[in-house]
């Protein structure tokens, strides 16, 4: 077989982390190669790495057996390697044909005025189509195109290029069954045509579906590369997750209390169906599933953020009705989000005033604010929680990540929840930082403050949380407590793995 | 209380006593320099009858603007709201006397300023082209219901926009008061601050619980309010006004807001930096005329300092920026993904 792509060695670290470390993947002409591994594992990097969007610390990259660096994307785009990402680039005004050769359109000459060629262009997009056995009208406006039309154009784009290398990143994630089909149909022919094709994914199905061979990764580490057709999804799963549980997660035994919330048959037209569950106080729950799986959709409609389209919501036993966030909090839900420079903090304002934000009312004297109330609701997290700060009207934004986390946390935590709703509460934290908040909310939990917790790293659930619910589709698929908990069954609940 | 709930964002909160500051000395020198050219100027009278009386209807409405600014709003239909609702409480007062004049006046201020409200708040329509668009619909209303003629004063405009308590323009003294409730409004409160905060990030305000559609709808209102107390005095001081006047009123508001200090984009400004600007735009206009310099050089003089000031802006905002990012780079605070390790 012709090799096309090698990484030999790649190590590649920011500061503080080790994203890749000694990474090595080979790419064959005509062949469709999976890349599989959890979040965060480094498919990413290792991708970014092949385009030229980082640059390795160590390591070497080979293109038809040669040595080369990538100074940029360009460069590495120049050689043949195109990415299609989820999330297609078109232009939505233009039509499909004006998208493919949109910064390459051929020209020529209508007396001494140089015109775009509509014609030749025409004809060698028709010959792409071929080549994909897809049949679209090129003179379409892209943005009439559903999802995976556009990630034909997007593949055609590519093959405008010239590209020999093809890298699909999670391309079936917004497509639906029968779209899926078509595209798997597109990556075979361009495979018999000798396209060779770098597949990420984490649905085992597709990889078992479409791929010759499959490379794990985990923890930025590789793994193992297999043959498709010589392994099976247990095999893969137990590569994928393999790792012992660090066990340094500080959850303290704590007794359990009555029933808190209870929610039965919660839906939301189509984001979520039929959502049981229930939680006790002063416990932690941990809800894991794949992206998309309807977690932070369920946390924002408990909230009040979004509407539910029907289902009951009893807090203690009584039934809440609510619409808006204020009525969440009276019945004393708070949310932490994921993303917290767009929606957990006004990072230009400082420690203090984030932190007094949710309930300005409570910082006044008379119709004025009270500074001195602020400082003290301020300082009195600023200790307890370790921020790190010179004082309380020091800037969010020149804080690391971890402490203006912290912040984030501290701010919900002092509207004094019945139940707190964290999601990802240590997505980009240093690890110094995910210790200390895995200890806040411990102390929590021992308070009697109920936890919600949304989490994609499933060693943090198992570690954190008294029960998990696995949501899929929506929906609760599948619930464990701390004991049967491995990542080994969450995964295949989230997975659907039998 | 140590006072620092007023200022937030960086350019103003690091230079911004000094800008205020550098604003008063502005306004020192310009009425020293246009003094020294006309002693008419400096008069105890030509003060408060021409410069001062001339400004205070866009002096009032500047207040409420400020606040729009701050949460990366703009009204441009502030002046015809105040015609509009000068006309409508006028022709109430012809037809059914001075309590409905007055009554109506009001109504239709707050219903203008609710109409922008809801339009930009729950049609999620940019405020720009809303109140653009309304400040041609007001007026087009004005016109309708009037057929182009004038409306009239009638006792209690007339009465509020030439009165004078012990020598002072009552409509100044409308002004300071309003000007005092609005600088604690915006400085003091938790309305202020939430404000603020809407202008620098709408979503964290909203996942604060703070109600972000009613705060936003209430200052819109407070402008139309705003604009129809105005109203009063503009008509009262003019006796008469007909659809087509102060088409340029809503630039002028903006000339004084930027100039003020407040950031276009929001989450940056206040108030005190609004009504020192209201006072250099005042001496300005009317210092101009004492001077005999012709009305079109006026404008251009006007536009100059409006840009010298936001390119004075420009540069301490950038330096502020600047030092920020050095004080980051000191503590070997790693900020960006992607960069190589040191």
């Amino acid at each position: 077989m012709d090799e096309v792509l090698r990484l030999n060695n790649i190590v590649k670290t920011f500061p503080g982390v080790l994203a890749l470390d000694d990474m090595n993947f080979d790419l064959n002409k005509g062949e469709i190669h999976a890349i599989c591994g959890e979040n965060g594992a480094g498919k990413s990097t290792l991708m970014k790495i092949v385009t030229g969007v980082y640059k390795p610390d160590s390591g070497e990259i080979l293109i038809d057996g040669e040595p080369v660096v990538f100074e940029d994307p360009n460069d590495a785009f120049a050689k043949g390697i195109a990415i299609i990402y989820q999330e297609t680039s078109l232009f939505e005004e233009m039509t499909i044909l004006e998208n493919i050769f949109l910064g390459h359109e051929y020209m020529k000459k209508a007396g001494p005025i140089p015109v775009i060629d509509y014609a030749k262009m025409r004809s060698e997009a028709l010959e792409i189509f071929k080549i994909m056995n897809v049949d679209l009208d090129l003179n379409e406006r892209t943005k009439n195109l559903g999802m995976a039309q556009k990630q034909m154009v997007e593949i055609a784009k590519a093959l405008s290029h010239h590209s020999k290398i093809l890298i699909l990143d999670e391309p079936t994630a917004s497509l639906t069954q029968r779209e899926v089909e078509a595209l798997f149909s597109i990556v075979r022919s361009l495979r018999d045509q000798g396209v060779a094709i770098a597949y990420i994914s984490h649905r085992l199905e597709e990889i078992f579906e479409l791929c010759d061979r499959v490379t794990v990764v985990r923890d930025g580490r590789y793994i193992s590369t297999k043959l498709v057709a010589a392994t099976n999804k247990d095999e893969l799963v137990a590569d994928m997750v393999g790792r012992s549980m660090d066990n340094y997660y500080p959850k303290a035994d704590v007794t359990i209390g009555g029933e808190l919330i209870r929610v039965e048959h919660l839906s939301q037209e189509g984001i979520l169906s039929d959502v049981n569950f229930h939680i006790d106080k002063g416990e932690i729950v941990g809800f894991a599933g794949l992206a998309g799986a309807g977690r932070t959709e369920l946390a924002l409609a408990l909230c009040g953020f979004t509407k539910i389209d029907g289902g009951k919501i009893y807090v203690e036993g009584k039934e809440v009705k609510i619409h808006d966030y204020r009525d969440a909090m009276n019945a004393g839900f708070v949310y932490v989000s994921e993303d917290r420079g767009k929606y957990g903090l006004v990072i230009e304002m400082s420690v203090k005033q984030n932190i007094t934000m949710p309930q300005l009312h409570n910082m006044r004297s008379g119709l004025f604010l009270d500074n001195a109330k602020e400082l003290k609701l301020a300082g009195q997290f600023i200790g307890e929680f370790d921020i790190k700060c010179p004082d309380a009207d020091f800037l969010t934004e020149n804080l690391s990540g971890g402490n203006q986390q912290k912040v984030s946390v501290s701010k919900a935590i002092a509207m004094a929840p019945k139940i707190l709703f964290l999601d990802e509460p240590t997505r980009g934290v240093d690890v110094g930082s995910k210790a200390e908040i895995h200890g806040i909310v411990s102390a929590l939990a021992k308070k009697g403050t109920t936890i919600f917790m949304i989490s994609s790293e499933m060693p943090e659930l198992i570690g954190m949380c008294d029960r998990i619910y696995i949501m899929k589709n929506g929906t609760i698929a599948g619930e464990m407590n701390r004991a049967e908990a491995t990542q080994e069954k969450i995964l295949k609940v989230a997975l659907q793995v039998d | 209380m140590d006072g620092n709930t007023q200022t937030l964002s960086k350019p103003k909160r690091k230079f911004g006593v000094n800008f205020n500051v550098a604003l008063i000395l502005i306004l020192i020198a310009l009425i020293a320099i246009i003094g020294a050219v006309n002693p008419t100027f400096l008069t105890y009278n030509y003060m408060m009858s021409v410069v001062v009386k001339n400004i205070m209807e866009i002096g009032l409405m500047a207040l409420p603007m400020t606040l729009i600014v701050i949460t990366a709003g703009i009204d441009l239909s502030v002046g015809s709201t105040m015609i509009f609702s000068a006309i409508a409480g006028g022709m109430a007062a012809a037809s059914m006397g001075e309590g409905a004049g007055i009554l109506v006046t009001l109504l239709v201020g707050a219903a203008c300023g609710l109409a922008n409200g809801l339009i930009i708040v729950k049609l999620k329509i940019n405020a720009l082209i809303t109140t653009l668009a309304t400040f041609f619909l007001f007026r087009g209303i004005a016109k309708g219901i009037t057929h182009g003629d004038s409306v009239y004063s009638y006792e209690f405009t007339t009465y509020v926009g030439n009165k004078d308590i012990a020598g002072i323009p009552l409509v100044l003294i409308v002004f300071i008061a309003a000007a005092v409730i609005f600088t604690l409004l915006l400085s003091k409160t938790g309305f202020g601050r939430s404000l603020y905060a809407l202008g620098l990030n709408e979503n964290a305000t909203r996942y604060s619980g703070i109600n972000a559609d009613r705060t936003l709808i209430g200052i819109y209102v407070i402008s139309g309010v705003v604009c129809a107390i105005a109203a009063y005095f503009y008509l009262g001081r003019f006796t008469s006004v007909k659809f087509d006047v102060a088409n340029s009123m809503n630039l002028k508001v903006v000339t004084v807001i930027v100039l003020g200090g407040t950031s276009i984009l929001g989450g940056v400004g206040d108030m005190k930096g609004t009504i020192i600007a209201i006072f250099i735009i005042a001496v300005l206009n009317s210092g101009l005329t004492v001077m005999d310099i012709p009305i079109d050089v006026q404008t251009i003089i006007q536009g100059t300092v409006l840009i010298i000031s936001l390119i004075v802006y420009s540069i301490l905002g950038e330096r502020a920026k600047r030092r920020r990012i050095i004080e980051v780079g000191k503590g070997g605070e790693p900020r960006l993904a992607g960069q190589a390790p040191a």
